[in-house]
């Protein structure tokens, strides 16, 4: 198995294929695991296992049912396993008080979904080259 | 035998058998006459002068001593008889009669003598004629004194009762009334201001616990507790209550009291009554409305939550699947079908323009202002700099920037205002080869009024408040792009500046931005 890049926590089954798709365009090799809510998300950080299924990027969805990305982003940060993960806040919103909110619990960046798909491809998969090439470096 | 004496002379008080005096002057003429007149004028001034002595007395009251008067008086009437009898005896010989008379006056005399004597220290006593001169004096001084004093007196009562006057009116304006409870007489005073605001005639009785029967009743364990505590504790108090008038009316009052106290021991409560029902009644509605532009607000904030959200994914994914479609099926459509496909794809485009600029337009009027001087200048060049990203950006845009006044206000706001004001300049001049703007300031009176001057299209003047409306275009959305808010955001921002924008213009020739902060 190839070892894990990317972990996208999005609801939205259009989301997270268009963004699948934008960063397999950009980074052909990139593995992602797609994550449907924050309770699965939770699950898989808790679950403190295999190395190999550390990622090297957090995509977090802020607007989710149930659990929001915030409340992802409070129970997986005090998390040993995660705590030096890069993580990035997806999100539709531009509400200044989430963006606080997302910096203040130590997101890495924060990216307004814009409704152009090639704006969003080329974005998400900026993030995702810049952040696996920074690990890489830092791997070496 | 001496009895019978005394009966012989008393019988024989006008026996005549001895010779008249006349005889001893030898009826000598100047002898008889001077002796007879000499008796009769003394008689008479004697007889006179008693009269006047009991005029006197009977005319002057409250005089000491009447019975002296009256004594000299008797007295100086015996000495006239006697002078009387001894110019009679000159011819009539009634000599038992004259010693009976001076028998009478010896009698008068010794008794005048005696009661003079007796009243000697009192009349000592009877202050002179200068003496009470001088008491009159002082006592006139006294009573100047006292009159002066009294007049004062009266003075002072006149300012007090103007004083009481001005407090009852100021009372009555203020709907401020004053009370007093004395808990030894159990009596309360309260002032014209609280009977008017219990709606009572002023000068009815009252006693403590009626004061408090006069609150409603949820309030009256309240009342009772804060006053039991003033009274124990001798804790003051401040509160706000519903009293129930004599009509049943309710009205909000403000009431204050505290203990009084006499040797460390509370005697009696003293404080204020407030009309207060207007401004609670005015602030409880205000505090109504508030929460209920709160829960609108609110609503209002999840709803444009919510679009931001839930709009825009689906947005997002026609979007993104035709530019998919477009990209890496446009073959496997015929022209028609890529036509369609170019539809779907720029109207989502557009929508999601819209849903943005709806979502920052409410995001405006939430957000709040934070202020600070602006070096304006500075502003225009940063927005200068970033013009040429906006899609309606034209190389042949001439920019002037004239030297332009600071000013205060939210920077980031205004830099949205001020770059909405030139895009819309130069969309409006795009068919212009030659777009010049220009950007300056005017001073009218204490304001500074900034201007942006385009030579677009202008605009007739007839619809210049309509495009400061959201969603109010005057031009198809063919001839020029937009989704009819960009105006609408600057107008949000200046008002909420307090300031004001309105327009020059003329079609064809171009239009004149002006606005002030």
């Amino acid at each position: 198995m190839k070892n894990l890049d990317i972990v996208l926590i999005e609801d939205d089954d259009n989301d997270a294929e268009l963004a699948i798709l934008a960063l397999k365009k950009s980074i052909p090799t990139v593995e992602i695991i797609r994550l449907r809510d924050g309770e699965e998300a939770i699950e898989f950080f808790e679950q403190n296992g295999d190395i190999k299924q550390k990622p090297k990027l957090i995509l977090l969805d802020l607007k989710m049912p149930k659990i929001d990305g915030l409340e992802v982003l409070r129970k997986i940060r005090s998390n040993d396993w995660v705590k030096n993960l890069p993580i990035v806040m997806l999100t539709s919103s531009r509400e200044h008080k989430d963006i606080v909110e997302s910096y203040n619990l130590g997101i890495n960046s924060y990216v307004v979904k814009p409704v152009s798909f090639k704006d969003f491809a080329d974005t998400i998969s900026s993030i995702g080259r810049y952040w696996l090439s920074v690990n890489e470096e830092s791997t070496k | 035998m001496y009895f019978l004496w005394v009966v012989d002379f008393l019988k024989n008080l006008t026996n005549d058998r001895f010779m008249p005096h006349g005889m001893c002057y030898q009826w000598q003429p100047a002898t008889l006459w001077s002796n007879v007149i000499g008796d009769s004028i003394t008689a008479l001034s004697y007889f006179l002068i008693p009269a006047f002595l009991v005029y006197f007395v009977s005319k002057r009251k409250n005089i000491e001593m009447k019975g002296i008067f009256v004594m000299f008086a008797i007295f100086i009437v015996s000495c006239g008889a006697v002078h009387t009898i001894s110019a009679v005896n000159v011819w009539i010989p009634y000599y038992n009669l004259a010693g009976f008379m001076k028998l009478t006056m010896a009698f008068v005399s010794m008794a005048t003598l005696a009661l003079l004597y007796l009243n000697m220290p009192k009349a000592l006593k009877i202050p002179s004629p200068s003496e009470l001169q001088d008491i009159n004096e002082k006592l006139k001084a006294e009573i100047d004194e006292k009159n002066k004093l009294q007049k004062e007196l009266e003075n002072q009562r006149e300012q007090l009762q103007k004083t009481v006057q001005l407090l009852n009116s100021t009372q009555e304006a203020a709907n401020i009334g004053s009370w007093k409870v004395d808990f030894k007489t159990g009596k309360s005073v309260w002032s014209n201001q609280v009977y008017r605001i219990h709606g009572l005639d002023i000068g009815s009785p009252t006693i403590l616990k009626d004061g408090i029967n006069y609150y409603r009743e949820d309030f009256r364990d309240r009342v009772t507790e804060v006053i039991e505590r003033a009274r124990i504790e001798g804790k003051s108090w401040d509160e706000e209550w519903v009293l129930v008038d004599i009509t049943g009316k309710e009205i909000w009052v403000r009431t204050t009291g505290f203990a009084t106290y006499e040797n460390d021991q509370v005697v009696g409560l003293e404080g204020l009554i407030i009309d207060i029902d207007q401004q609670k009644r005015a602030a409880i509605s205000l505090e109504e409305q508030a929460i209920e532009l709160q829960e609108s607000n609110d609503e209002l904030e999840s709803f444009s939550y919510s679009i931001s959200h839930d709009m825009r994914a689906p947005l997002r994914a026609i979007n993104g699947y035709a530019e998919i479609l477009k990209d890496e099926y446009s073959e496997a459509l015929d022209k028609e079908g890529n036509r369609i496909l170019g539809i779907i794809h720029s109207s989502a485009l557009k929508l999601g323009e819209l849903i943005d600029d709806i979502l920052a337009f409410s995001r405006l009027g939430r957000k709040e202002l934070s202020k600070s001087t602006i070096k304006m200048n500075n502003l225009f060049k940063q927005i200068i700099e970033e013009l040429p990203d906006s899609k309606y950006w034209n190389e042949n845009v001439k920019i002037d920037i004239a030297k332009l006044p600071d000013c205060k206000g939210d920077e980031a706001m205004l830099k949205q205002a001020l770059y909405n004001l030139l895009e819309n300049a130069i969309k409006y001049s795009s068919g212009n080869e030659n777009i010049k703007i220009a950007v300056g300031s005017i001073s009218k009176g204490a304001d500074e009024v900034y201007f942006i001057k385009d030579n677009g299209i202008g605009i007739n003047m007839e619809y210049k408040d309509k495009i400061f409306g959201v969603f109010q275009r005057l031009h198809s959305a063919k001839a020029y792009e937009g989704t009819g808010v960009g105006l609408a955001i600057v107008r949000k921002i200046i008002e909420r500046h307090g300031g004001e924008i309105w327009l020059e213009s003329e079609e064809g020739k171009g239009s004149t931005f002006y606005f002030k902060l």
